[in-house]
């Protein structure tokens, strides 16, 4: 009990710290609750609607991680074609390096503006922000069985060329894709909630980043801040499960 | 595939999206808030549009540039910090994660009010560096070789000493590349600040041209955070070759 305790505290500390320095701030600085709500305050706001917490949560997070999938998938699509022809390639390659180079959550505002209010738009940005680093992770994984495995495959008679290829792609180049995928997705998770509350944010109809702006509107800090919290937390837990399917997966995969 | 067959092939595919881009704006396929690359460029060779991006974009530069400097710091000693006191490590490493994880437009309401509108921007720019500088000089500290700390461990060396003499200097390449992937996350992260409320800069000018319909002000002023994070990019490269041929 007492060791869990301790293991407690050296990992958590420094949250520990952060609320601990918020009431402070609350308590010294004497501002008013409509400035700065207390912990208490904002607790209270969450357990006093939890539905409509919970609604705009689920909006947020399927957005996101129908976003995600959805990114994965096409990444993998298109590695996969890619795969199969060079030439594919040299053709998206070059857009990859261009979209790296972009910071794509400033352009949401285009998004919206060309896809229109609603949550199309996030699913599309968020396609947008998982599909190259997807496609190119994809692509690294798929090239990436050593070349005695390849032998190996080909003494068998099983070659990416010709008859084989779909056999060779199945057995061998696409479960060596599988960890490179699992990467990107523990450190593609919290961008896409980051980027679904950046788009809510900015449209203004559904979800927690509404929520956020609406309260503030409505001088409802208390409100806004805890949709801030729950999206931290969700945002937390999303790559804390993402870290540890890979962690877990990897391991399963290499025996 | 040979390297001219690469290049040529990728100068299709440059060009292909050039003339697709054109195309699609000349002839309206995706709606008129796809603007023709023309169409963009005589906007912004004009002269007003031309001095108000490159005020908001200095402004934003600015931001990101403070953001920069104190977020690094802040990530640096932290993680020096832990690895000199090892209890704090485990702690320390959550801390981050919980920071890395947490969404900037979440902490939005937060820093408005402790430290102002003004300053949002460039402390989100300062949390979204912090994070890849603190990871890297983490495991860039982390890389001492054993018979550097044997040696120093027989020479009754103490830990701050080791920290100064061996450990940072060994670490810094990883510390570069924090340094450098922490550019572009300072510009993005000053544009996102720029939402809640700041009187200037690129992120002030692409919302209100997305709610104005401005369709030439709104490309412009992401083209422009484009070049910004491009061109801090290359300058910390840049900088990141000195460094290594002076080290090597």
């Amino acid at each position: 009990m007492k060791t869990a305790l301790l293991q407690l505290i050296k990992h958590y500390w420094g949250i520990a710290l952060l609320v601990f320095a918020w009431q402070a701030m609350v308590m010294v600085s004497g501002f008013n609750e409509i400035v700065v709500p207390s912990t208490i305050m904002v607790i209270q706001a969450l357990v006093a609607e939890p539905l409509y917490f919970l609604h705009h949560s689920a909006y947020t997070f399927s957005a996101a991680i129908g976003g995600l999938m959805l990114g994965i998938a096409l990444g993998l699509l298109f590695a996969s074609l890619a795969w199969l022809t060079p030439v594919l390639d040299g053709v998206i390659t070059p857009a990859t390096l261009l979209v790296r180079s972009i910071p794509i959550v400033a352009f949401i505002p285009i998004v919206i503006r060309l896809a229109g209010y609603g949550s199309q738009t996030i699913l599309l940005v968020t396609v947008m922000l998982t599909f190259f680093p997807c496609y190119v992770f994809a692509l690294t994984g798929l090239r990436s069985p050593s070349k005695a495995h390849q032998d190996f495959f080909a003494s068998l008679g099983c070659r990416p060329s010709g008859l084989a290829t779909w056999r060779f792609y199945w057995r061998l180049a696409l479960p060596s894709a599988v960890p490179n995928l699992l990467t990107a997705l523990r450190l593609l998770a919290p961008t896409c909630v980051l980027v679904a509350l950046v788009a809510e944010f900015l449209m203004g109809a559904q979800g927690l980043g509404y929520v956020m702006v609406r309260a503030r509107s409505d001088l409802r800090m208390d409100v806004s801040w805890a949709a801030a919290m729950l999206a931290t937390v969700f945002s937390v837990a999303f790559f804390v499960a993402a870290s540890r399917l890979e962690a877990h997966l990897s391991k399963v995969w290499r025996h | 595939m040979n390297r001219t067959s690469r290049f040529a092939s990728w100068c299709i595919g440059f060009s292909l999206l050039i003339f697709f881009w054109e195309l699609a704006g000349r002839e309206n396929w995706l709606g008129s808030a796809w603007p023709s690359l023309s169409a963009l460029f005589a906007f912004m060779q004009d002269p007003s549009s031309a001095a108000l991006l490159l005020r908001s974009s200095a402004d934003t530069a600015s931001n990101a540039t403070i953001g920069f400097l104190l977020g690094s710091l802040v990530g640096f000693t932290l993680a020096c910090s832990g690895s000199v006191w090892t209890g704090l490590g485990p702690g320390l490493a959550t801390f981050a994660t919980f920071v890395n994880a947490t969404p900037l437009i979440a902490l939005g309401p937060l820093l408005i009010v402790t430290v102002g509108e003004e300053v949002t921007p460039a402390a989100t720019a300062g949390l979204a560096v912090f994070f890849s500088v603190f990871i890297a000089t983490l495991s860039g500290l982390q890389d001492t070789n054993r018979d550097q700390s044997d040696v120093l461990s027989i020479y009754g060396s103490g830990k701050i000493r080791a920290l100064i003499c061996v450990r940072i200097p060994n670490a810094m390449p990883k510390v570069m590349d924090g340094l450098k992937l922490g550019t572009t996350a300072a510009v993005l992260g000053a544009i996102i600040g720029e939402w809640f409320g700041a009187p200037t800069g690129l992120g002030v000018i692409l919302v209100s041209a997305m709610q104005n319909f401005q369709i030439e002000l709104l490309w412009a002023s992401a083209l422009c955070g484009t070049v910004l994070s491009g061109l801090s990019f290359f300058l910390l490269a840049a900088i990141q070759t000195q460094f290594i041929k002076r080290l090597v």
